[in-house]
């Protein structure tokens, strides 16, 4: 039996980004539809395996507005949330990234922020993007600490833009530009050969 | 442990080390590995993550009347191992040109020669069997030992397109690599000499 | 009934001066199959196989305006004489590369060495680089095609090598040049004129 590599696309320390993988779906629909998972994820209306079996399908083009990502944990060899670039606009060089951890024991240890920081790599250094976006709701507390730990920058509040458990909240903009991605790079590397 | 029936080895062309087979459905998700491997697929213009799905439907056997690509398997002779892919694709049968690629999968092979021994199989090949007239390739600024490979190979610099592709953070230049079917088997004459 | 042809409105995307940048229409496939099949001219286009229209009707009507297409084309309209003329636009258009191949086609033989390839060009590459924020534009003319690339030339494309026998036209091999225009190209010029505009 030949020995199965580690899937990968993008490698980073503790977890890789992966291609969509056709035998998972009925996780990656699990985790969607999770009631603590989908509640700051906008997902008020349920998905169904259906949906997501038409990802698959083959499309018409070779370039779409979404890159979608498994979180593959490489120490536990298994696939434990989704990552992902979405609303691409190619000529204005912009996208939204959005990360989902669905396997709860993976919460809280640094696994989001990770993620976050190999999405930004991905879109500034491969997609060639100069602005990165995302939306996080006021009372998710844990998501936009992760955007504040990669470095992004909260442009703007969108009052009571969303409803969540029975009340209007605030919608946080955060933001990155490849410039300053590309200054956080240097400074990285600096401080490691000093 | 029981071995499952394995479908044999087809070989089209045979060379030294390796030989050239056919592209099966089956080997199809060992391709889409080497696709995703971000150290194999960093030259070779792939920033987007692609599904088994996705790339079995582009190698589904088509109803077309001309081929436009040929792709084979780099099958490792000794160690009896699939390693890379190797392969024309844009085929212009009027103005008889095409572009060659060579991927080699699995990084314990680079940097042995098999790149090489793979891209010169596939260019006599293409003369000498599809005659075609003119062979072309292209390779990224970065990309040193495929650089050194082309002028092993017998390619020769044609042009240097200015910022073709976007790779880890930076524009980098285009450089196009070509050999014709009169000079190539001259190359093969001079050295049976 | 007359029998005078219906004029057909045209919608100006990009505006010129002798010419504006048209959005296609499909009354204009059997015009534009004229163009491209023209003994004259086809050879330095799409090459020997003719184009049907049928063919032309298909890619068409495959285009979408959501910005992930990888072709973008129009037609030009001459304003004094008010008729299309020729098309011009980009293709192969990678968005990731931030790169597209440029084409441009005078159809109508009298409008030839009118300074028109000039200014549709000069209109196609503005909008590549300062509406679909494109890195870089490539144009390839078969070199006995003269008038082409003294006209690349003129508007600042760079020259990048020449590929030797790479098409077959007409009996023979013909090499090809290959030129391109880099974004910081496109906005360094610019800077030129406006500065030797001030100064003036």
């Amino acid at each position: 039996m030949s020995k199965v590599n580690d899937p990968s696309f993008i490698e980073g320390d503790k977890i890789n980004l992966v291609p969509l993988n056709s035998d998972h779906i009925k996780l990656y629909v699990k985790w969607q539809n999770q009631p603590n998972v989908r509640r700051y994820a906008r997902n008020e209306f349920p998905i169904t395996i259906e949906m997501f079996k038409k990802l698959f399908e083959p499309k018409g083009r070779t370039i779409e507005d979404k890159v979608q990502f498994e979180i593959f944990h490489r120490g536990d060899n298994k696939a434990i949330g989704l990552a992902e670039l979405s609303n691409i606009r190619y000529s204005y060089r912009r996208a939204n990234i959005a990360v989902i951890i669905g396997d709860f024991q993976y919460w809280g240890k640094g696994i989001a922020t990770e993620a976050g920081k190999l999405l930004l790599k991905y879109g500034f250094g491969e997609l060639n993007m100069f602005k990165i976006n995302t939306m996080i709701y006021s009372p998710n507390i844990g998501s936009w600490k992760v955007c504040e730990k990669l470095g992004m920058e909260r442009e703007a509040t969108l009052k009571n833009n969303g409803f969540i458990d029975g009340e209007y909240v605030n919608d946080y903009c955060y933001c990155m530009f490849q410039d300053d991605w590309i200054n956080m790079c240097n400074k990285d590397k600096k401080s490691k050969i000093n | 442990m029981e071995e499952k029936e394995e479908t044999p080895i087809m070989n089209f062309i045979k060379g030294d080390r390796i030989n050239l087979t056919p592209l099966l459905q089956k080997d199809i998700n060992l391709v889409v590995v080497w696709m995703n491997n971000p150290d194999v697929r960093i030259y070779t213009r792939n920033p987007l993550p692609r599904t088994i799905e996705e790339v079995k439907k582009w190698f589904e056997p088509e109803n077309e009347e001309v081929k436009t690509d040929v792709d084979f398997l780099i099958y490792h002779k000794n160690d009896e191992k699939t390693i890379g892919m190797v392969g024309l694709n844009d085929i212009h049968w009027l103005d008889r040109n095409a572009n060659i690629f060579a991927v080699i999968g699995e990084p314990e092979y680079w940097g042995k020669g098999i790149g090489v021994e793979a891209s010169k199989l596939l260019i006599t090949y293409a003369f000498e069997e599809l005659n075609l007239h003119k062979i072309y390739t292209s390779i990224f600024s970065p990309n040193e030992r495929s650089l050194k490979a082309a002028t092993k190979i017998g390619l020769v610099q044609e042009a240097i397109l200015r910022e073709e592709v976007y790779i880890d953070g930076v524009h980098v230049d285009n450089y196009k690599f070509a050999v014709f079917k009169k000079d190539w088997l001259k190359l093969k004459t001079d050295k049976e000499m | 009934m007359s029998t005078k042809k219906q004029e057909i409105e045209p919608l100006p995307f990009i505006k010129g001066e002798n010419i504006n940048l048209v959005v296609n229409r499909s009354e204009w496939i059997e015009l534009r199959c004229k163009w491209v099949n023209n003994p004259n001219n086809r050879m330095f286009l799409r090459g020997p196989l003719p184009s049907s229209i049928d063919q032309m009707k298909k890619r068409f009507e495959s285009r979408t305006s959501d910005g992930l297409g990888d072709w973008v084309g129009f037609i030009l309209y001459h304003v004094k004489d008010k008729k299309p003329i020729g098309e011009v636009g980009l293709s192969r258009i990678n968005w990731i590369n931030g790169w597209a191949n440029a084409y441009a086609n005078i159809g109508e033989m009298e409008y030839w060495n009118k300074n028109i390839a000039t200014e549709a060009t000069q209109l196609l590459l503005k909008y590549a680089f300062e509406e679909l924020n494109l890195n870089k534009v490539s144009g390839s003319v078969v070199v006995d095609n003269i008038g082409s690339w003294t006209v690349a030339e003129k508007i600042g494309f760079q020259y990048e090598g020449t590929l030797k026998e790479e098409k077959y036209i007409d009996g023979k091999y013909r090499d090809e040049k290959r030129y391109g225009y880099l974004k910081s190209d496109w906005f360094r010029h610019k800077a030129e004129k406006n500065s030797k505009v001030e100064k003036s």
